[in-house]
């Protein structure tokens, strides 16, 4: 008895694993099965450098697809596309990468490069001078996450001035902590102004890549509607909302156009 | 003899400088550079070139000599700046002499024309300017003289508001072809003194244009009107350039003008401001279909006057090289949405996609620019040696016809490779992919960190919060301790009279200890002292000193009973006659002594203050 229900329990197991078995080498073309990430990610390198692009665009979407989030990985995806032709999912895999590096030299170089190729091109992102320049150079310098760490330190030094003004009498040192704490009240509040703009802006606003290689945005949601302006592959949109498969765009550095496009037609950064 | 030696040692250094001084200035660097304001131009219309002419030996300028160009006509404008710059450098002084200079161009014939050279002799030099070029594009034609109209425009109904402010559109045709360019102004008239004008237009009223527009609203072109025995300051507001993009009768839904109608102060000052605004009426426009008649294959849809043009770098290559076969699209007309030129049958090149470099301009006279097409193209074998005319056609809504224009072919001469095997692709179509080397495209990161997931949205984490609030936590804590400190400082009897029963609780252990110890003298100290230090800290009463009457007097002043004042008393005499006894009491009264004590201070802690 207790050798028949052991067999049955092997076959029920077996059953049960065998798609599984089928499924994985099928699961990425070109690398090896069983292989750990930092082998594919590897061989991914490894293709793009002897020219397989498909190859290597494959094996960096497995990665990301696993749940790796790095910027480094999304500008290797970003290259990949490009080299392969696909100016679009380019653009939008460097605006991704952008949010976790935003100061990694050869992303910006390769972005802007990648721009250079929009047929779109008065829809480019301003260019800021002076002083806004200077601002907007600061607050671009650091991702969300340095940007909430960095505010941290200040909560702390300005919580630690307090405490220390609170604690000490003496006119002296409160002579020196008056500007100490002048200065890292008003960065505390720039750091807050920035993050809370970069937080907005990343999670709360959405923006999209088009991906199409020509696209006409209609009046309404709708193809019977009349088309208002056309944009091209590769052009940031802001997405306002979404109506049956449709979504509402508009672009930020060209006030007044607005319409709506497929929803397949655009990917959410 | 040495003395000799040096003076002439003196001398050849000093000659040496002045040779290299001289020297210096004989290199003296003289620059021309020439920009033009407006690169297409229509027939009869002219625009400005500006030449600067810059020079640090400080020498005189001739006048500029222009090239004879059949087509164009130059004439000398003025001189818009002229400066002299002495700087004193490493020792020498350099004069620098600038001159800006303002000549007028005019179109006399359709074309385009490469203005080169711009000549002018700085002193014994003659310099060269950067050539300059410029299109010239058929003339507009002239619009269609409706009933009532005047200058080229027709005046559609005015609108007015009960302060008296008009608002007048002004339309330059109202019938046109599908994809022709119509005008459409508008003016205003103020009775009043107003400002912060506006025109509403993003609600959709251009449905079926594509649009641009002009603002006029420059203190420039305002004037004064009488009308109507009304004095009116007249000030133009925007100019619409309107695109039709379908056929049949388009109507221009009512667009407001808002402004802010200014209510004077004495001597002007304490103004107020009050909104004011006025619509325009629907506005029709009968848009024509295309004909259908004489429509070039080629054609896609562009519409307005054109003119196209071709170059290529090199004409001399060998198999598998590259070539620019740059193109330049011209013209009036709505440019930015012109479908690229056809381009002729390239199956014996190699060809990437195109890059497009656009110059488009929207002025008061409309919309006109350039877009330039760069075609990088590789000979597969040595018998590419021909590029076929480059095509684009157009409708021409003056001539009201549809017009082909062609590019002269190039002849060029492909060598065969000195490599052997370079050929990229047989297949002859457009490849997408482009393999970039060296600096103009950054390389993958080969970096091993790519892998770490990096978690950004760190404000979702619990952790981050305490981490960011405990500073907050402790900054209160430490706010409500120091004040606290600071009020026990300020009160010093508080503090007395909140330690009395832990130090009472202290002595009776000692008291305690005493008796463990049977140490008679010892525990009754304790037991005396408890007393004492209780009620002198809890009432500020000093014990010692006072008699048993006093001391019950003042302990039932502090509202304790008659009783427990009793206890006291007797509890403190029975201690001091122990202690001075000489301890000669026995270990059972001394225990209920002790009980006594604490049944006692139990009691007096009860007492309210």
């Amino acid at each position: 008895m207790m050798n028949y229900c052991l067999r049955i329990f092997t076959v029920i197991v077996a059953v049960s694993v065998l798609p599984f078995a089928w499924a994985q080498p099928n699961m990425l073309e070109g690398y090896e099965a069983n292989n750990d990430l930092h082998s594919i990610y590897e061989a991914a390198n490894e293709y793009y450098s002897g020219g397989e692009l498909q190859k290597a665009a494959n094996g960096y979407r497995y990665l990301i697809e696993q749940g790796t989030a790095n910027g480094y990985l999304f500008y290797n995806l970003g290259n990949t596309e490009f080299q392969l032709g696909n100016t679009g999912e380019a653009i939008l895999w460097y605006e991704r990468a952008k949010q976790y590096l935003p100061r990694f030299g050869d992303l910006k170089y390769n972005l802007n490069y990648a721009r250079q190729t929009l047929v779109d091109e008065e829809f480019r992102q301003p260019n800021y001078s002076g002083t806004i320049a200077f601002f907007m150079g600061l607050h671009d310098f650091l991702n969300v996450r340095e940007s909430l760490y960095l505010l941290g330190v200040f909560v702390w030094l300005f919580g630690t001035l307090i405490c220390i003004r609170i604690m000490v009498q003496s006119e002296n040192i409160t002579g020196v902590l008056r500007p100490a704490l002048w200065t890292t009240g008003i960065l505390l509040t720039l750091g807050l102004l920035s993050t809370g703009t970069k937080i907005h802006h990343l999670y709360y606003e959405k923006e999209a890549i088009v991906q199409a290689s020509a696209l006409d945005v209609k009046t309404g949601a709708g193809n019977d509607f009349s088309t208002h302006f056309t944009l091209h592959e590769g052009t940031k949109v802001r997405v306002l909302n979404q109506q049956d498969g449709w979504v509402r765009i508009d672009l930020p550095t060209a006030p007044g156009f607005t319409g709506y496009v497929p929803i397949d037609a655009v990917e959410i950064i | 003899m040495f003395g000799t030696l040096k003076s002439y040692s003196t001398a050849w250094v000093i000659m040496a400088l002045i040779g290299l001084a001289v020297a210096c200035n004989g290199h003296a660097a003289v620059t021309l550079s020439a920009s033009i304001s407006n690169k297409v131009i229509r027939v009869g219309e002219s625009t400005q070139i500006y030449l600067e002419i810059s020079s640090d030996g400080g020498e005189s300028f001739q006048d500029p000599q222009f090239p004879v160009i059949e087509g164009l006509s130059f004439a000398f404008k003025g001189v818009s700046s002229e400066s002299t710059q002495a700087t004193l450098s490493r020792g020498r002084i350099t004069q620098i002499k600038k001159k800006d200079l303002i000549y007028i161009v005019q179109g006399d014939k359709e074309g385009t024309y490469a203005i080169e050279p711009i000549q002018v002799a700085v002193g014994n030099t003659t310099v060269r300017a950067n050539p300059v070029q410029i299109t010239v594009v058929a003339a507009p034609p002239t619009p269609a003289q409706p009933n009532g109209a005047s200058g080229g425009s027709i005046q559609l109904q005015a609108t007015s508001n009960n302060e008296g402010i008009i608002l007048v559109p002004e339309l330059s045709k109202d019938e046109v072809y599908v994809g022709e360019e119509v005008q459409l102004l508008f003016t205003a008239l103020f009775p009043v003194n107003v400002s912060r004008i506006g025109l509403d237009d993003k609600r959709g009223q251009f449905q079926n244009f594509w649009t641009e527009s002009f603002e006029l609203m420059d203190s420039n072109r305002r004037d004064e009107v009488i009308l109507q025995n009304r004095r009116y300051i007249r000030i133009p507001i925007r100019r619409y350039f309107l695109y039709p993009l379908t056929s049949g009768e388009q109507t221009i839904e009512p667009i407001t003008m808002n402004c802010e109608v200014r209510m004077g102060g004495r001597l002007g000052l304490f103004t107020q401001g009050r909104q004011s605004s006025v619509s325009s009426v629907p506005i029709k426009i009968n848009v024509k279909p295309l004909p259908a008649e004489g429509k070039p294959e080629i054609f896609d849809g562009a519409v307005g006057q054109f003119s196209l043009s071709s170059h290529i770098e090199e004409t001399e290559v060998s198999v598998g090289s590259p070539l620019t076969l740059n193109i330049s699209l011209s013209g009036y007309g709505n440019l930015r949405n012109a479908p690229p030129p056809v381009l002729p049958d390239l199956s014996k090149f190699d060809s990437f996609d195109p890059t497009k470099d656009e110059s488009i301009s929207v002025t008061e006279d409309g919309i006109s620019g350039t877009i330039k097409y760069s075609h990088v193209i590789l000979p597969q074998d040595t018998t590419a040696n021909k590029i076929e005319p480059v095509r684009f056609a157009y409708f021409d809504p003056a001539q009201e016809q549809y017009i082909t224009l062609n590019t002269e072919p190039v002849d060029i001469t492909v060598y065969p490779s000195q490599r052997s095997g370079t050929r990229m692709s047989t297949s002859g179509s457009n490849r997408r992919m482009i393999t970039r080397t060296g600096d103009d495209f950054r390389y993958i990161a080969v970096t091993p960190s790519a892998l770490a997931t990096v978690y950004l949205p760190l404000y979702r984490s619990v952790g981050y919060w305490i981490m960011v609030l405990i500073p907050f936590f402790l900054t209160a804590g430490i706010w409500v301790y120091q004040r606290k400190l600071d009020f026990l400082q300020k009160n010093p009897d508080l503090v007395r009279r909140n330690k009395a029963p832990k130090l009472a609780e202290k002595l009776l252990a000692d008291a305690k200890q005493g008796i463990k110890e049977q140490d008679a003298v010892k525990a009754y100290a304790a037991i005396s002292k408890a007393l004492n230090d209780y009620i002198s800290n809890r009432w500020n009463i000093a014990c010692a000193g006072l008699t048993s009457d006093e001391l019950k007097n003042q302990l039932m002043n502090q509202k304790i009973s008659s009783e427990v004042a009793e206890n006291v008393l007797q509890l403190l005499q029975t201690c001091d006659a122990a202690r001075f006894s000489g301890g000669g009491m026995g270990q059972d009264s001394l225990q209920l002594d002790y009980e006594k004590t604490q049944q006692v201070i139990s009691e007096l802690f009860k007492v309210k203050s």
